[in-house]
C-alpha cells in the first residue's frame, strides 16, 4: 500500500515537473535550446533516481527526498519563467547538489561515530567561514557578502549553516561530558558557554548585516535548548537576552530600525525604501487564489523575484493555494525531521535531524511571512525554492546529514536521560510519538 | 542531553500553529486586503496594461481632446496633457512612479477598457496587445477654463463655473498649477512649493465666505419670513461683540435688497441671531452645508458650525460669512446656481459621458436635483437684489447686452490680507451660466479683484461663443 | 530546429478570437492542474504518513507480546533495538524483507519466523546457517514458545514476552 502511494506521489511530481516545464520552456520558446532540453530531461531523471535510489539503497526515511524534489521543481520553473539564464543555472546547481547529497550521505554512513564529538572543529569552521567572508568578501546588492573563489562566486554564509547546526547537535550529544570539564578556573563548559559562543556568531553575523542568518541561528539555539537543555532557565533567559538584543538592536542600528519602520509604514517611502515590500504584496494580491497562470502575470516586477521574494512570484503566477501547498510541504518536511528526531538512537544524529528541520522550518517562515508583511523583512534564502548554488547545495548536504540520522545508528551518549519511557521501542516502520502510552517496557522487569 | 519525546511534540505543536498561521493569514489576504492592493495606483501592474493599452483620452464639451495616449515608436504609449497647467489638479497626473490623481485616478479602468471582475474579462484585458481605451466626455469648455485660468494666472485662488438648469461643470480651475507631463521630473517642488499647487482649490480648498455668505442668510431669511426691515445704525453691539460695516457707515432704515447693495454685516448678523441658530442650520444643509456633495472627486465639506445654544456673537457672524464658517468654492458655485434657478440645486457633474471607441455610450450623466433652496416667489425677490447690487455699484462684473446679478465678498482672515470673493449669475432672465470667483489673500475687495474675472466669464459665454 | 521552434512560436502565440492565444488558454487551464497536482501530492504524503501511524496504532493495541533483548546493546558493532513486537508471520534476518531487520553477520538473510496459531506462538528456524536456540535448544521444527521464554540467535539474545500468558 504505501509503495503504491510512493509509486503515485513520484508520478505527481513527474507529471508536475513535465508540464510546468513544456509551459514555461514554452513560454520562453525563443531561447529554447538543445542543452536546456537536457537540463529539462535530467531534472525528471535526476528527481525519479534520486527518490528510488534512496528507497531502495538506504533504509531510511524516504519522505525526505520526495518533499524536497517537489519544492525543488517549483522554485526552479517559477526561477525559469522570471529569469531563463538563471532557471537553466540552477538546474546545473541542481545536479551538482543531488550528486553532493549522496556523497554526503555515503561519507557520514560509513563512519557515523567520527561525526559526533568534533565539537572544536565545527564552531571553529563556522567561525572561519564568517572570517573569509569579512576578509575576501564582495558587497553584491547590499547586505550579500560574496566570496569569489576560482571564479565562482560562493556565499560562505550559507555553508555556515552546516558546521553550525552540526557544532549545536555535537555540543549536546556530549553535553554530560562537557558539564564536567572544566575550561579555567572555576568555569565550566556547560551550556551557558554554548549560549555565549553562539552569541558571538550571532553578533558577527548582526554587524555583517546578515539580519536573516542571525535570526536563523538564533531560532536554531532556542530549539535545541527548548528540546534537549536540561536547564530550563537557560531557555528563559535565552528568550529574555533575545527580547534585549533586539530592542539594543533597534536603538542601535540603523539599518535595524529601518526594516522596523519599512514593515509598520512601506507606503510612505514607495519610491525607495518600502519599494520591496509594496511590490512583493501587489504581486500577491494579483495573483489571487489560482494565480494568473505561469506567464500571464507580472513577477519580473518583483525586485529579487528569483531569490528573496520568490514566494511572492509564486503566489502570483500559480496562486494562494500553491502558496499553501509550498507552506504544507515545509511543514510535512518538518514533521518529518521531529519525528526521525525522536526515533533516532544515537544522541547526536537525533539532535541533528531536529536542528537540521528546524532550520529549513525558520527559513522558510521568515521568508513566508516576511514577503506577506506580517514581521520585518529580512533579507534570506528559503531552502530549495530560491536561486542560488550555495543556498542550494548547503540545504542538500544538510539533508543528506538528515537522511542518514533517519536511519537505525548505534545509541551514544553516556547517560541518557528520558522522561518518558520506551522510547527505542520499534514503532512498527515507522513509529508515531503520539499513540503510546504504557506499553510492554516495564513490565519485563517484574 | 535530555531525549524527551514530550518537548519534540510540543515543538511541532508550535511550529504547525505557526505554519497554520501562515496560512490563515495568506487566505485572508487574498480574501481582505487583495482586491484594494490590486487597484492602488503604485501597482505597476495596472502600467504594464497601460503600455499595451492605448489609454482613453479626455475631450471636453466642444470635441477639444485635452488629454491623450500617443503610441511611440517602440509600441508603449505615452500620456500627454495638451494643456498641462489647466487641468493638473482636476484630471491629474499620471505617473509611473507617483502614481494617478484626479480623474486619471477616478475612471482608469474606464480609460483600459479593463473590466476586473470576471476571469476571461481579466484575461482578455492582460493579453490584448493593441487595444484602444474608452474616452470620457468631459462637462468643461476649454475656452472658458482657459478664460479662468489666465485670469487667475500670478495667483492663488479658485473658479467654478455651473449650468445653472443642470448643474453641469463648465470650468474648474484651481492656481497656482503645475506642469501634469513633468510631475516626475518636477516631484520635489511641486510637493514643496507652500503655495500647495496640488491643492485642487474648487473642490478642495476651503475658505471663509465674508459678504457673499449673505446670499445665503438671505436665502434663509425669506424662506422663515423674517421680517426684513431693520434701522442701521452703521454698528450694532449683539452678545457683547461689535459689528460694523465697512468704514462704519449707516445707511438707516433698510430692507433686504439695500441690505445687500450696502453688504451691511450689522443687518446680516442681527437678522441671523433674530432668526435663530435651528433655522439657520436648517437652511444652510438644504445649501448642502456640513453635507457631502455628491461628485465625480471627494469634495470637502463645508463647515458652519450651528449647535444649539451657539453664542449669539458666532451666530451673528456667520449671517455674514466671518467667524468659523469656511465653505468650498463649489460650494458657493452651487448656491448661487441655485438662487439663479429660482431654488432648485442640481447635483454638479463634470463627466458628460463615457463612450468607447466603437461610438458606443458606456455610462451617460443625468442632471439630479439635490435640494430646493427656496420657494420660486422668495427667489425672485432675491434674483431682483441681487441685481441691483451688481447694477447700482457698477459691478466689474457687468458685461455689455446682458444683465448680471450677483455678490462680491471681502472675508477677512487671520493673516490680515482679504479673500476676494465674487459669486453671480448671468443673464439675469435667463440664467446660463454661474460662477463662483476666489483670489486667496488678494490684498483687494471683492469688487476690484474677484469680480472683473467673473465680468470676463460672462462676456466670454454670453458675448464670445 | 529554429524552423520547429518559429513554427511552435506562431501555434501558439498568434491570436485565435479576441486577442486570445493558446499559450493563455493553455496556461489558464494549467495553472488549475498544477494546483490539483501539487495538493494531491501532498495528500498523498500525508496519507503515506497517516498509513504510518495507523500501522503503529493497530501494534500498540496488538503490542501484548515481543521480544526484549537481553544483551547490552554496546556489545555489538551494528544497531539493535531494545524491544521488537512480534505478530502472527514477523520474520527475523538480515535481508531488507523482514519484519525485524538486525544487521548481525551471524544471521541468515531469512533466519527465523513467529508463528501465531490457536492462540499460541511457535518460533520456526529458516533454514538458517548458525541457527536458532529456544531456551538453549535448537530450534528444528516449529516449537511453541511460551512467556519469558529466551530466544538466541547468533550471540543475540532475546526474552520473549507474552503479557495475554500472564
Amino acid at each position: 500500500m504505501k509503495r503504491f502511494y510512493l509509486t503515485g506521489a513520484i508520478g505527481l511530481t513527474v507529471l508536475f515537473q513535465i508540464l510546468s516545464l513544456t509551459l514555461v520552456l514554452l513560454f520562453h520558446v525563443k531561447e529554447l535550446n538543445i542543452p536546456l532540453l537536457m537540463f529539462a530531461v535530467l531534472l525528471i531523471l535526476f528527481t525519479f533516481v534520486s527518490v528510488r535510489l534512496v528507497d531502495r539503497l538506504m533504509s531510511g526515511d524516504s519522505y525526505l527526498i520526495l518533499i524536497v524534489n517537489m519544492l525543488f521543481s517549483i522554485g526552479v520553473i517559477m526561477i525559469y519563467r522570471i529569469k531563463p539564464a538563471l532557471g537553466e543555472r540552477q538546474l546545473l546547481f541542481y545536479a551538482i547538489a543531488v550528486v553532493s547529497f549522496f556523497v554526503v550521505y555515503i561519507l557520514i554512513r560509513q563512519s557515523p561515530d567520527f561525526w559526533k564529538d568534533k565539537t572544536l572543529f565545527y564552531y571553529l569552521a563556522t567561525l572561519f567561514l564568517f572570517a573569509i567572508t569579512l576578509l575576501f568578501g564582495l558587497t553584491h546588492g547590499g547586505a550579500r557578502n560574496w566570496i569569489e573563489l576560482f571564479g565562482v562566486q560562493i556565499q560562505p554564509s550559507e555553508f555556515a549553516k552546516i558546521p553550525f547546526v552540526f557544532f549545536i547537535a555535537a555540543y549536546y550529544a556530549n553535553a554530560e561530558r562537557y558539564s564536567r570539564t572544566v575550561l579555567f578556573g572555576r568555569l565550566r563548559l556547560g551550556s551557558a558557554v554554548l549560549m555565549a559562543a553562539t552569541y558571538v556568531l550571532i553578533g558577527l553575523f548582526f554587524i555583517q548585516r546578515e539580519l536573516g542568518t542571525a535570526v536563523v541561528f538564533l531560532f536554531v539555539l532556542l530549539a535545541a535548548q527548548f528540546a534537549f537543555e536540561k536547564n530550563r532557565r537557560l531557555l528563559y533567559g535565552n528568550l529574555a537576552l533575545a527580547a534585549v538584543g533586539l530592542t539594543a538592536g533597534y536603538f542601535l542600528f540603523d539599518h535595524v530600525r529601518t526594516r522596523f519602520e519599512i514593515w509598520i509604514d512601506p507606503w510612505s517611502d514607495i519610491a525607495d525604501k518600502g519599494y520591496q515590500i509594496t511590490q512583493s504584496l501587489f504581486a500577491l494580491a494579483e495573483g489571487g487564489f489560482f494565480g494568473s497562470g505561469i506567464g500571464l502575470g507580472s513577477p519580473g516586477l518583483i525586485p529579487l523575484g528569483h531569490s528573496d521574494f520568490i514566494f511572492a512570484a509564486i503566489v502570483e503566477e500559480m496562486g494562494a493555494f500553491m502558496g499553501v501547498c509550498v507552506m504544507l510541504l515545509f511543514l510535512i518536511l518538518f514533521y518529518r525531521g521531529v519525528k526521525i528526531s525522536m526515533r533516532q538512537s544515537s544522541n547526536f544524529y537525533s539532535a541533528l535531524a531536529l536542528l537540521v528541520s528546524v532550520m529549513f522550518a525558520a527559513q522558510g517562515i521568515i521568508m513566508f511571512a516576511g514577503v506577506m508583511k506580517l514581521i520585518p523583512l529580512t533579507g534570506i534564502t528559503i531552502p530549495f525554492l530560491t536561486y542560488g548554488g550555495s543556498s542550494l547545495l548547503s540545504s542538500f548536504i544538510l539533508l543528506g546529514a538528515l537522511q542518514v540520522a533517519s536511519e537505525d545508528l548505534r545509541p551514544d551518549g553516556e547517560d541518557l536521560r528520558t522522561d518518558d519511557e520506551d522510547l527505542w521501542a520499534n514503532w512498527a516502520d515507522e513509529g508515531d510519538w503520539a499513540k503510546r502510552s504504557g506499553s510492554g517496557a516495564e513490565e519485563v522487569g517484574r | 542531553m535530555i531525549r524527551s519525546r514530550k518537548r519534540l511534540a510540543w515543538l511541532l505543536f508550535l511550529l504547525m500553529i505557526v505554519f497554520l498561521g501562515l496560512i490563515l493569514y495568506l487566505s485572508l489576504f487574498q480574501l481582505v486586503s487583495a482586491g484594494e492592493l490590486k487597484e492602488n495606483a503604485y501597482n505597476k501592474r495596472n502600467w504594464m496594461d497601460e503600455t499595451k493599452v492605448q489609454r482613453g483620452r479626455f475631450i471636453d464639451m466642444q470635441g477639444k481632446v485635452l488629454v491623450e495616449s500617443q503610441p511611440q515608436s517602440d509600441g508603449t504609449n505615452k500620456r500627454v496633457a495638451h494643456f498641462p497647467y489647466h487641468y493638473a489638479q482636476l484630471i491629474g497626473y499620471n505617473s509611473k512612479v507617483y502614481g494617478k490623481s484626479g480623474l486619471e485616478a477616478k475612471y482608469n479602468s474606464y480609460l483600459l477598457n479593463i473590466q476586473n471582475d470576471n476571469l476571461f474579462g481579466k484575461l482578455k484585458g492582460n493579453v490584448l496587445k493593441a487595444d484602444i481605451g474608452n474616452d470620457v466626455h468631459l462637462t468643461l469648455n476649454h475656452r472658458l477654463q482657459e478664460v479662468a485660468h489666465q485670469a487667475l494666472k500670478g495667483k492663488r485662488g479658485a473658479v467654478v463655473a455651473i449650468e445653472p438648469a443642470s448643474g453641469r461643470v463648465l470650468a474648474l480651475v484651481s492656481q497656482p498649477s503645475f506642469n501634469a507631463n513633468r510631475i516626475e521630473e518636477e516631484w520635489n517642488s511641486i510637493v514643496e512649493n507652500k503655495n500647495s499647487p496640488l491643492l485642487n482649490r474648487p473642490i478642495q480648498g476651503l475658505y471663509t465666505p465674508g459678504s457673499v455668505m449673505k446670499v445665503l442668510t438671505a436665502t434663509a431669511l425669506l424662506e422663515n419670513n423674517v421680517n426684513l426691515d431693520y434701522e442701521d445704525k452703521g454698528s450694532a453691539v449683539i452678545g457683547g461683540y461689535k459689528v460694523v460695516n465697512l468704514n462704519g457707515k449707516a445707511y438707516g432704515s433698510i430692507g433686504l435688497q439695500k441690505a445687500l447693495v450696502h453688504s451691511s454685516n450689522v443687518y446680516f448678523a442681527q437678522k441671523a441671531v433674530d432668526l435663530g441658530a435651528a433655522a439657520m442650520k436648517e437652511s444652510a444643509e438644504l445649501f448642502y452645508i456640513n453635507k457631502d456633495i455628491p461628485f465625480e472627486l471627494p469634495v470637502t465639506k463645508s463647515r458652519v458650525s450651528y449647535q444649539a445654544g451657539m453664542g449669539q456673537t458666532e451666530l451673528a457672524a456667520s449671517g455674514y460669512g466671518q467667524g468659523e464658517s469656511l465653505l468650498t468654492p463649489l460650494n458657493l458655485g452651487l448656491a448661487i446656481a441655485a438662487v439663479a434657478n429660482d431654488g432648485v440645486m442640481k447635483q454638479p457633474f463634470i463627466v458628460e459621458k463615457v463612450m468607447a471607441p466603437s461610438g458606443t455610450v458606456l455610462e451617460q450623466a443625468k442632471p439630479k436635483t439635490l435640494s430646493v433652496v427656496g420657494s420660486p416667489a422668495n427667489m425672485k425677490i432675491l434674483q431682483a437684489a441681487l441685481l441691483a447690487t451688481v447694477k447700482e455699484n457698477r459691478s466689474a462684473a457687468s458685461i455689455r447686452g446682458h444683465q448680471v446679478a450677483g455678490k462680491t465678498g471681502t472675508a477677512q482672515t487671520s493673516s490680515g490680507r482679504a479673500h476676494a470673493w465674487f459669486i453671480g449669475y448671468a443673464p439675469y432672465e435667463n440664467p446660463q451660466i454661474a460662477v463662483a470667483v476666489i483670489v486667496e489673500e488678494a490684498g483687494g475687495s471683492g469688487g476690484k479683484i474677484a469680480a472683473p474675472i467673473a465680468g470676463k466669464m460672462f462676456n466670454y459665454w454670453l458675448n464670445q461663443r | 530546429m529554429q524552423k520547429a521552434l518559429e513554427t511552435l512560436e506562431k501555434i501558439f502565440f498568434s491570436d485565435l478570437i479576441g486577442g486570445l492565444d493558446l499559450y493563455t488558454i493553455v496556461a489558464s487551464v494549467l495553472k488549475f492542474i498544477f494546483v490539483i497536482i501539487v495538493l494531491y501530492f501532498v495528500v498523498t504524503i500525508v496519507r503515506m504518513i497517516y498509513l504510518d501511524i495507523r500501522q503503529t496504532v493497530r501494534s500498540t493495541a496488538a503490542a501484548n507480546t515481543y521480544i526484549k533483548l537481553i544483551n547490552r546493546r554496546d556489545q555489538f558493532d551494528f544497531p539493535v533495538r531494545e524491544i521488537y513486537y512480534v505478530d502472527d508471520g514477523t520474520t527475523i534476518g538480515r535481508g531488507k524483507g523482514n519484519s525485524i531487520v538486525v544487521n548481525d553477520p551471524r544471521l541468515s538473510k531469512q533466519h527465523a519466523r513467529f508463528i501465531l496459531s490457536e492462540g499460541r506462538f511457535y518460533l520456526e528456524d529458516l533454514n538458517s546457517t548458525n541457527g536458532t536456540r529456544l531456551n538453549e535448544i535448537p530450534v528444528d521444527q516449529p516449537t511453541e514458545i511460551r512467556n519469558r521464554d529466551i530466544i538466541s540467535l547468533g550471540l543475540l539474545e532475546f526474552m520473549f514476552i507474552n503479557r495475554g500468558e500472564q
